[in-house]
């Protein structure tokens, strides 16, 4: 017997033995099953929106916008390799931004907000050291040194808030004010006349800072957990009971220095006259509004 | 029922499937429901959990046929998609069994009164079939009883084509020295 006719043999022999009681069962009764699931996930894909790529970009403020530009900063940034070292005043330097501030986005826990922060810092210390050392627009080394502060002032804020949680966050947020204030005080020297009220302006903002940082106090709660302190009678509340009024953490302050009022927080009247009798080395900043925000 | 579509045949039903195409998704089930269901029966030994996993595995199908590149392949992949369902099966009643152990389950009636029916021939060819390996046994089933071709077999056993050759070759050489 050949291999082939085996084969066929073994066929046969299986074909004949007598099989289990065997009953198929109608088809009809899984297919219900699997055309429920293929309705369903038509049902599924009808759902999803089906807009053409360039009108991803025009969606509010959702996911796929955020996803749409990270993928765009990316591929930028990848493709360019100019944008990384793009100094402000440059056309790159738009996509610097704004690759920051879905840096920004992407950063959801307060630990990677404030690392975040501390490279920003670092960029904007940077630019401002290379604009002023190479003679460029005075504007636009304004709104460097602006920046800058705003970053710094984000930072603080930030780092403040996690001083008992993540005291080395904080060390690492101080260390980068001390340099930057070393920074600016090297810079103010080489810099324009025009400019050196910015950079000064910007030095107080980085001792400001500094202080905050050493004293591990949040200037975002105003009112709220500097009035206790200043109050001895007082007793910590978790609602502002001052007439004094917050500034938006986004909103950069002015820096201007006045005395201290020596009344607590709780009490201190907005438009009344500074006293002669107050101590010169405490400060509070005053904001846009002519409020005073005591800095403890 | 044509249980063996010819290939061009097999090819456009998958291609229109992959492209959504429920009707041509229909005849493909048509074309497999029972063979499937023959080959998770024997293998779980339930008949409502045979359909639920036959069902399983078109939903399974559905989900990829659009992916399918070598249509060749479609008749040993669907196997696949059978077999380690089986598998899984077991594994969420946190039975450890040898699937092919399993896969080698009598599919022949082996009570006394069809046994007495037997031609002497059919009661010989039984008997000689238990002489074979287990991975021989589980070769020669899958191709004259679930009716696979070699490719298909070496898929869902996770073997080389060349190796399903030889096992075949081994098992029918043992059988023809033991039928002699």
């Amino acid at each position: 017997m050949t291999e082939q006719e085996l084969e066929k043999y073994i066929s046969q022999m299986f074909a004949q033995l007598p099989r289990k009681h065997f009953v198929v069962p109608k088809p009809e009764h899984a297919w219900q099953r699997v055309h429920a699931h293929i309705m369903q996930t038509r049902r599924v894909q009808a759902e999803k929106p089906s807009l053409s790529a360039w009108k991803y970009l025009l969606l509010p403020r959702t996911y796929i916008r955020i996803g749409a530009t990270v993928t765009v900063v990316i591929l930028a940034l990848t493709m360019i390799g100019g944008v990384a070292s793009a100094q402000p005043g440059e056309t790159l330097y738009t996509v610097k931004i704004a690759a920051e501030q879905v840096e920004k986005v992407l950063a959801t826990n307060e630990e990677a907000k404030i690392k975040v922060g501390i490279r920003h810092a670092r960029r904007r210390l940077q630019e401002v050291k290379t604009l002023v050392e190479g003679n460029k627009d005075g504007k636009v080394v304004a709104e460097t040194l602006q920046a800058l502060k705003t970053t710094t002032d984000e930072l603080a804020n930030g780092a403040v808030a996690v001083s008992e949680t993540k005291p080395e966050l904080t060390t690492k947020a101080t260390e980068l004010a001390v340099e930057q204030e070393k920074v600016l005080t090297s810079v103010e020297s080489n810099a324009a006349p025009d400019l050196k009220e910015a950079v000064q302006d910007a030095i107080i903002v980085t001792k400001e800072t500094i202080t905050r940082l050493a004293e591990g106090k949040s200037e975002d709660v105003k009112g709220v957990a500097t009035a206790p302190v200043l109050a001895e009678d007082s007793k910590p509340s978790a609602t502002p009971t001052t007439t004094l009024k917050t500034t938006p953490a986004s909103k950069p302050v002015a820096s201007k220095k006045i005395k201290k009022d020596p009344l607590p927080a709780a009490e201190v009247d907005a438009n009344a006259s500074i006293g002669a009798d107050v101590q010169i080395d405490e400060v509070v900043i005053i904001d846009d509004n002519n409020n005073p925000e005591p800095v403890e | 029922m044509d249980l063996k579509p010819d290939s061009k045949q097999l090819e456009l039903l998958v291609q229109k499937a992959g492209e959504g195409d429920e009707v041509a998704f229909g005849q493909i089930y048509d074309l497999y429901f029972e063979k499937l269901y023959r080959f998770v029966y024997f293998r779980v030994n339930h008949r409502e959990a045979a359909e639920d996993l036959v069902s399983e595995v078109f939903i399974k199908v559905w989900g990829k046929i659009a992916e399918i590149q070598e249509v060749s392949s479609f008749n040993g992949w669907i196997f696949q998609i059978a077999r380690n369902l089986v598998i899984d099966y077991y594994r969420s009643r946190k039975q450890n069994i040898d699937i092919s152990l399993l896969e080698n389950v009598l599919v022949y009636e082996d009570n006394m009164v069809d046994k007495t029916n037997m031609s002497f021939q059919q009661k010989a060819f039984l008997e000689n079939l238990q002489h074979l390996t287990e991975e021989q046994q589980l070769v020669i089933k899958l191709k004259f009883l679930d009716e696979l071709d070699n490719p298909d077999i070496a898929r869902i056993l996770g073997k080389s084509e060349g190796a399903i050759r030889v096992i075949q070759h081994r098992a029918i050489n043992e059988l023809k020295s033991l039928l002699k």
